[in-house]
């Protein structure tokens, strides 16, 4: 998963001065009541269903060090104003939670526990000092809301895009097999819709089963397809070329009159395509080319 | 926000120095993580373009650099020579067009396989090409 | 010399390594005309599988050498082009007119033998 390339100090603006030194200043106070803050998110944690069962995962020795180690990381934040640690590890989790499918919103649960535990305390040691508690709960809320909740959500947006990403390639494999029929013989069915990414994926995959199975002849069957217009036309052509490049011929069926009709009235030079009507008979004719003497030919190659 | 990095700097002054610049060009796609039809596309584009300089300036300069924004990443190919420039660009761009020995197919093919295409010209002057490809 | 060039009966068989310059490209072009008109082969196979990216200059130039190939009385066959430079080529725009191709030099041998009509 990418980064981006968020400098650290570009973390460190988002506190004025006085912000920092204010963090600077609560350290002490978060460290004493560590504890207690702790216990908040983990009480609520428990009451959330889906929460409940991450904690189930963790062993007590586990949530202890990884406790700790958090700690250690909000001081760095706090007191040497080194964001980086913090926020690294913040990507870290959410983007494994967010893999594992744990909601967006069980974070907001946290983070809202968190906020009331850490609040709670700032309300105690600022009572005096309404001026410097102003300070202190703005900096507070900057560091759960825009680096904590912004960072975990920027995170989670990210993972989704890939996961989806992803979950469409598989897709898109699955949905079309080369599928060898005899040696030398192999059938694409194209089934849906051709944009420009799907035919690209076509092209990529007849080709390596052009050279893995050492085709001579490609059957493409679109009969799957519901509109060929003219961009899915020169898909197609580029895909004829390509395949004829390695050698092997091609013959297009399921292409109907109607839509054969259409692209030549739209300017597509269908010329040196061979095309059949059905698959059956455009596989009857792939087997006669390959069987025949003088093999696959230049026949089969598309000439412009 | 765009960040470029990675600079790579070749002058051309030969062929050898055509394969250079491909193959690192080659390179940089693959770590940005660009499929390999993806990759051959782009060592075939700065092939295109460094032969043209070759042909038509003697010699030139090619740069190539990463640019960085938050959701997508590209590779950028600059192509610059001082050689005569193009009389008439537009007429370049068009397909089939011919002004060497030959097709000439190098330039409206790369801005095919490019997603960004740029061609500065002037007479005289000399011609800059800045070419891109983004991947996520 | 750039390209080897080895004979098999009837058939010449030349195979690219890798990037030629252009002139070793038109070197290797002489060449073959030369021993196609000295061994009176019928046929010629060029490799290219060494070659990771055929531009719009190497298209033409293959077609140039199926051309005088041609000019002296023999068939050529292109074999080897991998699955990603065909692809390019092809987004390119080159098409290799006229000129045949087949995937290996086992393809490309029996490609010819069809061609040239005896074994």
């Amino acid at each position: 998963m990418t980064e981006t390339a968020d400098a650290p100090s570009a973390l460190g603006r988002v506190f004025t001065a006085a912000e920092q030194q204010a963090l600077r200043e609560l350290w002490p106070v978060y460290e004493a009541n560590l504890g207690a803050i702790n216990a908040e998110t983990v009480k609520a944690a428990q009451d959330d269903p889906d929460l409940r069962k991450v904690l189930a995962r963790q062993t007590p020795e586990q949530a202890a060090s990884d406790q700790a180690r958090s700690a250690a990381r909000v001081r760095q934040a706090f007191v040497d104003g080194d964001w980086e640690p913090f926020v690294a590890d913040l990507k870290t989790q959410g983007a494994t939670y967010a893999q594992q499918g744990l909601p967006y919103g069980a974070w907001i649960v946290i983070l809202r526990a968190a906020q009331a535990g850490m609040l709670r305390q700032v309300n105690r040691a600022y009572a005096s000092d309404p001026q410097r508690l102003d300070t202190v709960v703005g900096a507070v809320s900057k560091f759960l809301l825009d680096v904590a909740l912004g960072t975990i959500g920027e995170t989670y947006l990210r993972t989704r895009e890939h996961l989806i990403q992803q979950q469409q390639e598989a897709i898109k494999e699955l949905s079309t097999p080369v599928l060898p029929l005899r040696p030398g013989l192999l059938l694409l069915p194209i089934v849906g819709v051709i944009d420009t990414q799907r035919a690209r994926q076509l092209t990529e995959q007849l080709l390596e089963g052009i050279r893995a199975h050492r085709a001579q002849v490609v059957v493409l069957d679109l009969t799957g397809v519901p509109a060929v217009d003219s961009a899915v036309a020169n898909h197609l052509l580029q895909t004829v070329r390509a395949a004829g490049l390695l050698g092997a011929g091609a013959i297009v069926t399921g292409l109907s009159t109607t839509n054969a009709l259409t692209l030549t009235r739209i300017g597509v030079d269908l010329r040196g395509l061979h095309t059949c009507s059905d698959l059956q008979r455009g596989i009857e004719e792939a087997s006669r080319l390959l069987t025949s003497p003088n093999g696959s030919g230049d026949r089969l190659q598309v000439e412009t | 926000m765009s960040l470029v990095s990675s600079d790579a700097q070749f002058a051309i002054a030969t062929e050898a120095d055509m394969v250079i610049a491909r193959q690192k060009g080659r390179e940089i796609a693959q770590s940005l993580g660009f499929p390999i039809s993806d990759q051959a596309l782009i060592a075939t584009a700065i092939s295109e373009l460094t032969r043209n300089m070759l042909k038509y300036a003697g010699r030139g300069h090619l740069s190539l650099a990463v640019e960085q924004q938050p959701s997508r990443k590209a590779i950028v190919v600059t192509a610059v020579d001082n050689g005569p420039g193009i009389a008439d660009p537009v007429l370049a761009m068009q397909d089939g067009f011919s002004s060497g020995d030959g097709l000439g197919l190098g330039l409206p093919g790369t801005r095919r396989i490019m997603d960004d295409f740029e061609l500065e010209t002037k007479l005289g002057e000399g011609t800059r090409i800045t070419a891109k490809k983004w991947i996520r | 010399m750039a390209v080897p060039i080895l004979r098999q009966g009837d058939v010449l068989i030349g195979s690219i390594q890798a990037a030629l310059t252009d002139a070793e490209m038109l070197s290797f072009q002489t060449e073959l005309s030369e021993r196609v008109g000295a061994h009176r082969s019928r046929g010629v196979v060029v490799d290219v599988t060494g070659l990771d990216v055929i531009d719009s200059f190497s298209a033409r130039t293959l077609q140039g050498i199926a051309q005088t190939v041609k000019l002296r009385g023999a068939h050529t066959v292109i074999v080897g082009i991998q699955p990603e430079v065909a692809f390019a080529m092809v987004q390119l725009g080159l098409l290799l007119d006229g000129v045949s191709t087949a995937l290996d030099l086992d393809e490309g041998m029996a490609r010819l033998k069809g061609l040239i009509g005896t074994s």
